[in-house]
């Protein structure tokens, strides 16, 4: 590859949008956008959109499919055509297919499937534009679909990567940092809290991939830094379930 | 060990509720290493020595017991199939519709119910597999004639039918309508003011986490119907 060469950081240390090595990118999330789904959401962190929707429990055909003692989820992932700088070609693809199910099992812990015996849950992420890490983007906002569509959980499940550019971890990869970069890890957690200011996270990682080349000690920093990232998206979701309920998190005691 | 959530606190799934011993963990939340969380994002009520999570939204799943509104989809030899707007079917024998003998041979079912029949029914039993039986011979359950049926969530029937039943008489009198409101989450209004009740009940179903309600409704109710009536 002809390529130039990347100027990934500044003299003082910013990349190239301008963050800090272990900054997320500006996050937006908004649960209840769609009228007719039993539950949606949309995240936005930087240029990366995702609308996710549930809906569901409901009766699920083809009736193989069912399972007698527990739902089963039925997850979709897609990207609009218009979601990349060259137009996608729409439809069903392997990397579609990968994705869908790592994200189905990221969230499959959290879920209380027994409740429903026999019946499916329809996930649909629907990536609008991407740029990096639609993956971990798309499981955030399946998470509080899920949640606003009544399903019971064991907690909020939040995802996020982590990514080495120039020899050095950063966080929130963006659409260039993982292409040209040298690896990306993102992860997915289960996270629970004790009060308003305390989140614990029981360190349950249920999506861990990686794609690229690191060292031993590279993959654990990712890993911690991808961590903490989950943790503010965490305590972001959760802030954006209390608002549509009219309730400031230090209205609670 | 200490109460974290109050009463009526606004809950996210995961958040711990209580860490208190001697509560008992009711519907809508679960216990680990002594503390009990919730699983929705909903209220917390406390109870006699117990605690639930009151969940904002959620799909009906049928209980024993339950007052259903329900809707005939299928007629086949001797039962019905009847859609609760719930992940689960219902079904009605015909032991469970009729007290008189009904030669199924000679007889037409659709006699009785018709396919797009709506019909206030009870639930007998659910099974494991969640099957569920419905029975028409109970006080309350008749076939619905006129009228109009409308969606709100499950969850919120509680508060749509009051304490004791305060809601929903307020808004039958207010409005001079016959509102039934099925634990399924739908409600069937019929009256002189089908619009103004209808109003009501989504209203209480938007606002049900607030205080103060009944009051409210019956003021808006008054102010409504004074409005629309000069038109």
């Amino acid at each position: 590859m002809a390529d130039e060469e990347i100027e990934w950081f500044d003299e003082e240390g910013n990349r190239v949008d301008g963050r800090k090595a272990d900054e997320l990118r500006e996050t937006e999330m908004e649960v209840g956008v769609l009228e007719e789904a039993d539950g949606s959401a949309m995240v936005e962190i930087g240029n990366t959109r995702v609308i996710a929707s549930v809906f569901g429990p409901q009766d699920l055909h083809p009736k193989h499919l069912q399972e007698s003692d527990r739902a089963v989820i039925k997850m979709r992932y897609n990207m609009a055509p218009f979601s990349v700088d060259d137009r996608m070609s729409p439809g069903p693809n392997r990397r579609a297919q990968e994705i869908e199910l790592v994200a189905k099992n990221a969230l499959k812990p959290a879920l209380e499937l027994e409740r429903f015996p026999t019946a499916g849950i329809d996930i649909s992420m629907e990536v609008v534009e991407s740029d990096g890490g639609t993956r971990v983007t798309g499981i955030t906002a399946a998470s509080l679909a899920l949640a606003d569509a009544g399903i019971p959980m064991k907690g909020m499940v939040s995802a996020c990567a982590a990514g080495v550019v120039d020899d050095t971890p950063v966080l929130d990869v963006n659409g260039k940092e993982d292409k040209k970069g040298n690896a990306d890890i993102p992860i997915a957690t289960i996270n629970r809290t004790d009060d308003d200011t305390e989140s614990t996270q029981d360190d349950r990682v249920t999506l861990l991939q990686m794609d690229g080349d690191l060292t031993t000690e590279q993959v654990d920093e990712c890993v911690e830094l991808a961590k903490k990232g989950c943790e503010k998206l965490y305590r972001q979701q959760r802030r954006t379930i209390l608002q549509k309920y009219n309730v400031s998190e230090g209205d609670q005691e | 060990m200490s109460r974290l959530k109050q009463e009526n606190d606004i809950v996210v799934p995961g958040d711990v509720v209580t860490e208190e011993d001697d509560v008992r963990p009711s519907s809508g939340v679960y216990t680990e290493e002594g503390k009990i969380y919730s699983q929705h994002i909903g209220t917390v009520k406390y109870g006699s020595g117990s605690v639930r999570v009151q969940p904002m939204d959620g799909r009906y799943i049928p209980k024993e017991g339950d007052v259903v509104i329900a809707e005939v989809t299928r007629v086949s030899y001797s039962r019905w199939n009847l859609d609760m707007d719930s992940p689960y079917e219902g079904t009605l024998d015909i032991s469970e519709a009729s007290d008189q003998y009904v030669d199924l041979d000679e007889d037409d079912l659709t006699d009785f119910y018709d396919v797009g029949d709506a019909v206030v029914a009870k639930v007998t039993s659910v099974s494991e597999s969640m099957d569920v039986d419905l029975t028409m011979l109970d006080d309350r359950c008749r076939k619905l004639e006129e009228g109009r049926i409308i969606n709100i969530s499950p969850h919120k029937v509680p508060r749509v039918i009051g304490r004791q039943g305060t809601m929903v008489q307020q808004i039958n009198e207010k409005t001079n309508c016959h509102v039934i409101v099925g634990q399924n989450g739908l409600v069937w209004i019929n009256g002189e003011n089908p619009t103004v009740a209808a109003e009501a009940v989504k209203k209480v179903e938007e606002e049900a986490h607030t205080d103060g309600l009944t009051d409210r409704i019956g003021e808006w109710i008054d102010e409504q119907i004074e409005e629309r009536g000069e038109n």
